[in-house]
């Protein structure tokens, strides 16, 4: 059994009977640890460095570091603004890419589907109305992008 | 937060008369105290987020110098220490940021620098032996790596590595965990998983 005291954090105590060599390996790494990760000394001539640089350094300007924050925001704003105008153009070129193929795609197979299916032109046009209807309310449902489009269209 | 509440308010109240000064508008001589509570420890947990011993003093003089000008605007809502840290934190991360184009060491390039180094380890000596477990501690990824290297450098006080990065004990003691089993099982896929081997006087 491992007599070594359990600090917290340390090594875990050894609990199972199978576990007594994983846990005198913890143990004597912990040991290790100690004698090899010793906190390091401060360099030479910290204490007076400082206080030259505490000497040198300017007093804060609560005004300038305002101005530097405001600067930031708006730039993160700016960066944001243009985020969303790229988003508008990547999602108007989706659009018209699937209108586009939709009406090729009509115009090629809906003869052809209507004829093997046995229905009429009218029909099969409602059914896929139905279908894109449907399509819609679930992407609308799916709102924060379904409002950025919708304010970029409108 | 659930195990750092009452390290928190330990904290408080050893730093009670720190805050007290700066209460007085004593900033001076409650800076003299900062320095003298937190100064080394600023230093190490520079030393543990940056790797580099210069860097880290450089980091650890410009996280000061901050602190001394914003000292007499610290308004104890939080641990005095909890201010300090978050401070030395940022200014490490900082410097993480700017040298990140210079210099991007990356865990795996450690880890292969490690490798090369310790692939023949056969019959080393009992020095040697510290310096690879160094190195092998080296090799860990940054957040396992920072709180076992403070865990050491502050006498094993969760708590007190808890503060220094700003999160909770049991976080800390998960990553004190994991840090160790990692280092187990490297040690033991290099053959160095004998007890013995760590146990004896390597110095």
């Amino acid at each position: 059994m491992n007599d070594t005291p359990h600090r917290p954090g340390g090594p875990p105590p050894d609990s199972a009977p199978g576990s007594a060599r994983d846990a005198a390996f913890a143990a004597a790494l912990d040991a290790a640890l100690r004698r090899e990760l010793q906190a390091p000394d401060m360099p030479a001539g910290f204490r007076e460095r400082l206080r030259a640089a505490i000497v040198r350094a300017p007093q804060l300007d609560h005004e300038r570091l305002r101005r530097e924050l405001e600067r930031e925001q708006y730039m993160a704003m700016a960066e944001l603004r243009a985020g969303t105008v790229r988003m508008s153009r990547e999602v108007s070129v989706v659009l018209v890419a699937v209108i586009f193929i939709t009406g090729f795609a009509t115009a090629r197979w809906l003869p052809e589907l209507a004829q093997s299916l046995d229905l009429d032109q009218g029909q099969l046009a409602a059914i896929a109305c139905a279908v894109a209807a449907i399509g819609f309310a679930a992407w609308v449902a799916r709102r924060p992008l379904a409002s950025r489009v919708m304010r970029w269209l409108g | 937060m659930d195990g750092s509440a009452q390290p928190v308010s330990a904290a408080r109240e050893r730093d009670r008369d720190i805050v007290g000064l700066l209460a007085e508008g004593r900033q001076e001589p409650a800076f003299a105290l900062v320095l003298e509570r937190y100064e080394r420890k600023v230093f190490r947990l520079c030393v543990a987020m940056l790797r580099d011993p210069d860097q880290a003093a450089d980091a650890a003089q410009d996280s000061l110098v901050r602190i001394w000008q914003a000292l007499g605007r610290f308004d104890a809502r939080a641990a005095l220490s909890t201010w300090i840290y978050t401070v030395t934190r940022n200014r490490c991360l900082s410097a993480i940021e700017r040298r990140r184009d210079h210099d991007s060491l990356s865990d795996e390039a450690v880890a292969s620098e490690v490798e090369a180094r310790t692939a023949d380890h056969n019959g080393v000596e009992t020095d040697d032996r510290g310096e690879l477990l160094r190195e092998y501690v080296k090799a860990l990824p940054e957040r396992y790596r920072r709180p076992l290297l403070l865990y050491y450098f502050e006498g094993c006080a969760v708590d007190e590595v808890a503060g220094m990065m700003g999160v909770a004990e049991s976080t800390v003691k998960t990553w004190l965990h994991r840090a160790r089993a990692m280092l187990q099982e490297r040690l033991a896929v290099a053959g160095l998983g004998d007890p013995a081997l760590w146990l004896e006087d390597m110095a």
